[in-house]
């Protein structure tokens, strides 16, 4: 689920940072930017694998800092489409799934790529999967193994689309009935992984450990 | 920024586990480390899939012995990442399994897998069945 890219970026060292050796400077700016953050059509960028090349160094007029050129590699989560891969279930609704995994939470499976049959339990807020005539629930918390569909990545939405949003989430509370529409802004997910559990062998793991009880054998 | 590379390589869960230790993601390294918070959590996510680092040598071995399977790289780091112990997750991971590989030849990909890289989740799970079932008799 992990590749290494090579990316080239200006860097800016502010010159308070300039007392700085210039190679941790540079990599403290370069953390600082894209550690923990979606690069739009690349992925997650985890980690900083290493530096290649660090150029220039020059300070412009009027400006303090100095301005360098820096070639690294780092390592992207980016699964690619077909991967297996093993998250835990966070959340539930009649949409369908969600799954985490530790340090990606926008894993989003849904319903029409469920195990066939599974329906929506309102009372519990669970999906239930009906196999052989046996009800297998899908417990938040529980272990999913899932293989990825498609990766979506949505672009930064800008201040006049984030206030229309904000006024068609009011209208669509009015329209409900008369309840205020839910607190908070709705948070943006840059990068979306849709995944499907329609297969042998994928949803909870509990369901195909290969124990001799009640699971479900594999055929 | 200019992506230069978009794909210089497919990387393993341990060798991005590896190369999040040396950076001190690791609980037991302490607090001072070069690591941050969010590669932290990246390390104990790929900790507690794999039950474990292993080093490159041993992986190395594995990789060898997986040769003959035929297996592409992505199935390859699939496996590597996975750590497949039943049939039905072999067949998950290596595309037209049937036609490339026959039950014997999947029974022996598990048991070489299950070599390097027994997950200990199913280790409790394989001795507590054994454990039942040496009971019931």
């Amino acid at each position: 689920m992990f590749i290494l890219t090579t990316v080239e970026a200006d860097v800016r060292v502010h010159p308070r940072d300039l007392n700085k050796p210039p190679l941790t400077a540079v990599t403290d700016v370069i953390e600082q930017l894209y550690l923990d953050k979606v690069v739009q059509d690349l992925g997650l960028v985890v980690s900083i694998y290493d530096i290649q090349q660090v150029q220039g160094g020059h300070i412009y007029p009027n400006d303090g800092a100095a301005y360098f050129k820096a070639r690294f590699r780092c390592i992207v989560f980016r699964p690619f489409v077909g991967e297996v891969l093993v998250g835990k279930l966070l959340s539930c609704n009649k949409e369908g799934l969600r799954v985490s995994l530790g340090f990606f939470s926008d894993v989003l499976i849904p319903d029409y790529a469920l195990q066939s049959p599974s329906y929506y339990n309102e009372e519990e807020g669970v999906w239930v999967w009906k196999y052989e005539g046996s009800d297998m629930f899908m417990d938040i918390g529980e272990e999913i193994r899932f293989r990825v569909a498609s990766l979506r990545f949505n672009a930064t939405p800008t201040s006049a689309q984030l206030q229309q949003q904000a006024a068609a989430a009011a209208a669509a509370a009015a329209a409900d009935g008369g309840q205020p529409p839910p607190a908070g802004p709705t948070v943006h997910s840059p990068l979306e992984v849709l995944g499907d559990i329609d297969g042998d062998g994928l949803g909870l793991t509990c369901w195909w450990q290969p124990v001799a009880e009640e699971e479900p054998a594999a055929s | 920024m200019k992506i230069i590379e978009l794909n210089a390589g497919l990387l393993s869960n341990h060798e991005v586990a590896q190369v999040l230790q040396e950076r001190g993601a690791d609980p037991s390294a302490g607090l001072n480390t070069r690591a941050k918070a969010s590669e932290k959590t990246v390390y104990e996510y790929l900790v507690s899939q794999a039950g474990g680092i292993k080093a490159r040598q041993e992986l190395q071995a594995l990789i060898d012995e997986l040769k003959p399977f035929g297996l592409t790289r992505a199935e390859l780091v699939q496996v590597l990442n996975l750590a497949p112990a039943s049939a039905v997750e072999v067949h998950l991971i290596v595309e037209d399994c049937e036609e490339r590989l026959d039950e014997a030849r999947v029974e022996a990909l598990i048991a070489v897998v299950g070599r390097y890289l027994a997950r200990p989740a199913a280790d409790a799970a394989a001795a507590a069945a054994a454990d039942g079932d040496a009971m019931q008799e």
